[in-house]
């Protein structure tokens, strides 16, 4: 298959080879909460969310040098915005610490532990001293401007379930950032409960050549560490990012995937974005567009009396525009679905000059929302020398915004004739959309953290901890294949962490190894999606409950009656008691007293027939007490019996 | 303009290593700032050779991996190290020329050392002092839009090593800008014995013209989240534009960055080991609030007004041979004993409630009256006055020799004492001098709200901090 010029394949239509047309590689972030008492740096509960809040607390955000001398650029791009950063405050969950008003203290062991076991059961090497590391970060969502992280194991592997290897370049333990409350113009406000809470997290190679294989790496890695038994479940607890390049592409990150089953979708119009910016690049450099000094300007507008005639300009402090030459159909070029150039643009402006209203940048007519009619537009046009095919867009708005809003169109399009695929954080939407959010930082945003000493990790420790690590889960998968049980099986004992249970109930009972996965997982699952409080079935529940099933005979049909009454807060040994197995004699009782009861309702003289309508009634009184293949032959016996007398 | 900040890449080919990892680096003719491959008996490690902070192991090398993470590597595990490349860091704060605007004010900003301008230390780990007008402006360009700003760096040590010769130099210098006629003085300082030095300056720098303001860091200029840059800006505002010809702590009010308090030299105290709204006025109520963007809220009127042509009265002399002797339950006589017999001159008592300390010490207190030591009572509540007629034990130790100091605080006492045995050693005089109220140390009155330590937990202070965003 040969893409043409700004050919856009939908993602449903995408096959395989696409991606390797398209030279397609990506890794993953993956971020999970460890499960711990306190957070990371200081000796706050870890876990205890609330909307509500005591205090809130104002602080802005200023770049500072890296360790080796030169400002980041994200940091110097967050510094243009010049945003007001609110922090909200619970008394349970957050001390000085949290707010930048405290030194941190020593590192958690417990997270610190768990994370070397984790990095273990990845097959990491362990580093040999950990030096904490500050990770700037000045879009406020932590008050010290920087987020505490170190590198615990590096050089791990995890296989996909195809045998494929799937290589991890770094484990880290790091504390997580606020919850953002809201973003508007220059303030943005945040939530500090999560802040500080420990955080894994698991880094790939580059080696996930198709958006699908990205989908099962994450998956793997999720259910992996959840398997460690080490980690915080529900929602917000899990976050992955996801990094993507084409060849001649940039590598581009997508933050804050919220669900694994997104990143397909995402990584393949993030694919074909990148791939219809490097055909816009080669449509400029063939056209010869955009060459010249004057090709790409920056105008004042805001004395020009048409624009004063625009209603939705008439207050702007200040109006400016940028004219790029030969290059307007070029801006409508649509990039992702039915975001175009433009769009991309505009949520620039968004984010880097706080133009959170839309629209936030004119370049048609615009009548709607009080914009330039036909009339104005083409005057305007005019007014500025703008030729037929050449592209004008407009911004507004006070002063310092709407000179970086400026400024940053016209470098948006440099950067398009220059490098094509600029390197950016861009941010998931719904549907397989991103849009901007930052420059990709780069190291130069890492220095070490000075207020912690060095974490040296003794070889002695480190054998001291080997034995407390769960078994390897790639040797329990192939027991468990060995079993019989089906993949989809085995990956959701991982995923649901209910490997040991499941690991005691077959040693200890003779209930088939697939009946008990099926229920250990998706019985469980079924039931709490139906609102059944499944916290009662706990391990310890769990295992009393098919250990007397298996004692009693109970039948496996009914196993998920007992579960979902259990989880109704039931007596187990009533609940049994209902469905414990009748003998074989009170069978033949039941099952003779039942079909002389309804042999005057029975018309047909067919023996097939006669048994088919007696076993239809008496299913009803012996369901979950007897089992269906003996019953099948005990109504056959006594039909027999019973009616040949008659015949 | 200006020096340069101390340079923190030596010529030292392996800054802070020793022992084993020094010997490894040696062996392997492997250098700081050295791009280098390490192969390990596991992996191979590929990244900058960084150098070590001093007091750590010497079994770690530490790397700054590509994507900027450090990690130490056990030196028993390293088979080969292999230089590719070299890069050495170059920290520095753009320097950008400080532009002059004559209708501004003329600051001049003098350096002590601490954290409101700063790098960071590999020898240490820590962070160091640096400053000049080019860095300033490279990292606080603002600063250009209140006043013209230059700078002499006097000393480059951290607030717990300023001493008496430090406090002379920085009074003279102070009062010969002043003399030379600059609209105001800002002294970068370490906050931790920023009190002592904005109390004795008050007693060495009298009369004063202009504003002389001392300001620093809470959380040092390395961080994005710092307060350097807004107190920088808040105390050159104040220094040039304010009224207030005293000497001033300009640190923030409260946590958030909203404006600095205006604290006068001798009733501010560092009060809190690491927020940001350390400092705070006892006894009284600060002088103003000042945001350079809003200018200055006056919260009082009896304030030495900006006056260019008053002169200033520099009294720069300091005795050290005082000490505070913070007084606890069971303390034996030989404390006061060693002092008088090491050869001290003053102490400062800071004594339990009105001004206590247990009866026996009384002998060892006339002692060191006797021998001409002057004693003085403060008291470690911090807040209120010395009242020694309360009790029977406060009449006889007035009676052995201890005078009452009013409610100056401890460390204004400590230094006013330096300063005064600067100047005399007769009894009565000292007496006289100490008690002679200078710039408010001594105040007639307290305030009902010169004593606020609000009660978290309390529900019309939890209505205050989740209104007011403080």
């Amino acid at each position: 298959m040969k893409l043409k010029p700004f050919e856009m394949v939908r993602f449903e239509d995408a096959s395989p080879e696409l991606y390797i047309e398209l030279g397609f590689k990506s890794g993953i972030e993956f971020h999970q909460q460890l499960l711990t008492q306190k957070k990371l740096f200081c000796h706050c509960p870890a876990g205890l969310y609330s909307e509500d809040y005591d205090a809130a607390i104002i602080r802005h955000m200023r770049p500072t040098l890296s360790e080796m001398g030169t400002y980041d650029g994200t940091a110097l791009m967050e510094f243009k915005k010049q945003k007001e950063v609110l922090y909200l405050l619970k008394n349970e969950s957050v001390c000085t610490y949290e707010m930048d008003d405290t030194p941190p203290f020593f590192i958690n062991k417990e997270a610190l532990e768990k994370t070397i076991k984790i990095s273990m059961l990845f097959e990491c090497d362990i580093i040999g001293e950990l030096h904490i590391m500050r990770k700037q970060y000045l879009d406020g969502s932590i008050p010290t401007g920087f987020q505490r992280t170190t590198v615990v194991g590096i050089n791990g592997k995890v296989p996909l379930a195809d045998g494929r290897i799937v290589r991890i370049r770094q484990i880290n333990l790091e504390e997580d950032a606020c919850r953002e409350v809201s973003d508007l113009g220059h303030r943005i406000t945040f939530r500090t409960d999560r802040l500080s809470m420990p955080l894994i997290e698991v880094i790939t190679e580059a080696d996930l050549t198709d958006p699908r294989m990205a989908y099962e790496a994450a998956r793997r890695i999720q259910a992996i560490t959840r398997y460690s038994g080490f980690m915080r479940r529900g929602i917000g607890a899990s976050r992955e990012d996801v990094n993507a390049s084409i060849a001649g592409g940039s590598r581009v990150e997508i933050k804050g995937v919220p669900r694994i089953p997104y990143i397909p979708k995402l990584l393949h119009y993030e694919a074909m974005r990148q791939k219809i910016f490097l055909d816009i690049k080669n449509e400029i450099a063939r056209r010869g567009i955009l060459k010249d000094a004057n090709s790409i300007q920056i105008i004042d507008l805001t004395s020009n009396p048409t624009v004063k005639q625009v209603s939705l300009w008439v207050d702007a402090k200040c109006i400016m525009g940028v004219i790029a030459r030969e290059f307007k159909d070029l801006f409508s070029v649509p990039i992702q679905l039915k975001r175009t150039f433009a769009d991309d643009v505009s949520s620039i402006l968004y984010v880097v000059s706080c133009m959170d209203r839309k629209p936030n940048m004119i370049f048609k007519q615009h009548p709607d929302d009080g914009g330039p009619n036909e009339h104005q537009w083409k005057k305007l046009r005019k007014e500025v020398n703008a030729g037929l095919n050449d592209l004008l867009a407009v911004v507004w708005g006070n002063t310092r915004d709407t000179k970086i809003a400026a400024n940053e169109i016209a470098e948006r399009i440099i950067a398009a004739r220059d490098v094509g695929v600029p390197n950016e954080t861009r941010k998931a939407e719904r549907g397989g959309i991103t849009t901007f959010e930052r420059v990709l930082p780069g190291p130069d945003r890492m220095y070490p953290d000075t207020d912690h000493p060095p974490i040296p990790l003794e070889a002695e420790y480190l054998e001291s901890l080997k034995p407390q690590i769960p078994v390897s889960p790639w040797d329990r998968e192939k027991r468990w294949l060995k079993l019989g049980l089906p993949w989809q099986l085995i990956f959701d004992l991982l995923h649901d962490n209910t490997c040991n249970l499941f690991d005691e109930l077959i040693s200890e009972t003779r209930i088939r190894p697939t009946i008990l996965a099926i229920h250990l997982t998706q019985t469980i699952r079924y039931l709490k999606r139906k609102g059944f409080n499944t916290d009662l079935l706990t391990d310890s529940m769990l295992v009393r409950i098919f250990k007397n099933i298996d004692n009693l005979s109970i039948p496996m049909e009914v196993i998920s009656n007992i579960l979902a009454r259990i989880a109704q807060n039931e007596d187990l040994t009533k609940v049994l008691e209902t469905y414990k197995p009748i003998t074989d004699e009170q069978a033949k009782e039941i099952i003779d007293r039942k079909i002389n009861s309804y042999r005057s309702d029975i018309k047909t003289t067919v023996p097939k027939a006669i048994v088919r309508a007696s076993m239809g009634h008496i299913m009803h009184f012996l369901r979950g007490k007897y089992p269906g293949y003996k019953l099948l032959d005990l109504v056959k016996q006594e039909v027999q019996l019973v009616y040949n007398y008659q015949m | 303009m200006g020096k340069k900040g101390p340079e923190i890449v030596t010529q030292d080919l392996h800054k802070g290593y020793k022992g084993e990892a020094l010997s490894v680096l040696q062996e392997h003719g492997i250098r700081v700032w050295s791009d280098a491959e390490i192969r390990t008996d596991v992996t191979v490690f590929r990244g900058i050779i960084l150098p070590r902070a001093e007091n750590t192991d010497d079994k770690h090398i530490v790397l700054k991996l590509n994507n900027g993470y450090n990690i130490g590597i056990t030196v028993s595990d390293i088979i080969e190290i292999k230089e590719i490349g070299f890069k050495k860091a170059h920290y520095k704060i753009p320097e950008k020329e400080f532009p002059i605007d004559p209708s501004k004010p003329n600051v001049r900003l003098l350096g002590t050392g601490g954290t409101i301008a700063s790098r960071l230390d590999y020898r240490t780990g820590a962070v160091i002092p640096a400053f000049s007008p080019g860095e300033l402006y490279g990292s606080v360009p603002e600063l250009a839009d209140i006043a013209n700003i230059a700078t002499e760096k006097l000393f480059a040590v951290f607030s717990e090593n300023m001493g008496s010769e430090q406090y002379i130099t920085l009074a003279k210098k102070a009062a010969k800008y002043i003399d030379e006629g600059v609209d105001g003085i800002v002294i970068g300082h370490g906050t931790d014995t920023m009190h002592h030095t904005a109390g004795i300056l008050s007693f060495m720098l009298q009369n004063l013209p202009v504003p002389v303001v001392i300001v620093g860091s809470q959380r040092s200029s390395d961080r994005p989240s710092s307060d350097a840059a807004l107190n920088l800006l808040n105390a050159t505002y104040a220094a040039g534009h304010g009224d207030i010809a005293e000497v001033m702590v300009s640190m923030f009010g409260p946590t958030s960055d909203l404006y600095d308090l205006l604290h006068r030299g001798t009733r501010v105290r560092k009060m809190h080991s690491s927020y940001r709204s350390t400092f705070r006025t006892l006894g009284d109520i600060p002088l103003g609030m000042v945001n350079w963007l809003e200018g200055i809220t006056h919260l009082r009127q009896d304030y030495n007004r900006r006056d260019p042509s008053r002169k200033v009265k520099l009294d720069a002399v300091f005795d050290d041979r005082v000490s505070i002797v913070y007084y606890y339950p069971t303390m034996k006589p030989d404390i006061i004993d060693s002092l008088v017999d090491n050869g001290y001159r003053g102490i400062v008592i800071a004594g339990t409630g009105l001004g206590h300390v247990n009866k026996p010490l009384y002998p060892a207190i006339k002692r060191a009256v006797d021998f001409g030591v002057n004693v003085f009572m403060t008291v470690q509540t911090l807040w209120g006055y010395v009242q020694m007629y309360v009790y029977d034990t406060g009449r006889d130790l007035m009676a052995v020799g201890v005078v009452p100091l009013e409610n100056m605080l401890p460390e204004v006492a400590f230094v006013k004492l330096g300063w005064v045995l600067g100047h005399m050693n007769d009894r009565e005089k000292v007496i006289e001098m100490m008690l002679t109220p200078i710039n408010s140390d001594i105040t007639e009155r307290e305030p009902y709200n010169g004593y606020l330590i609000f009660q978290g937990g309390v529900p019309e202070v939890q209505k205050f901090l989740k209104e007011f965003r403080r």
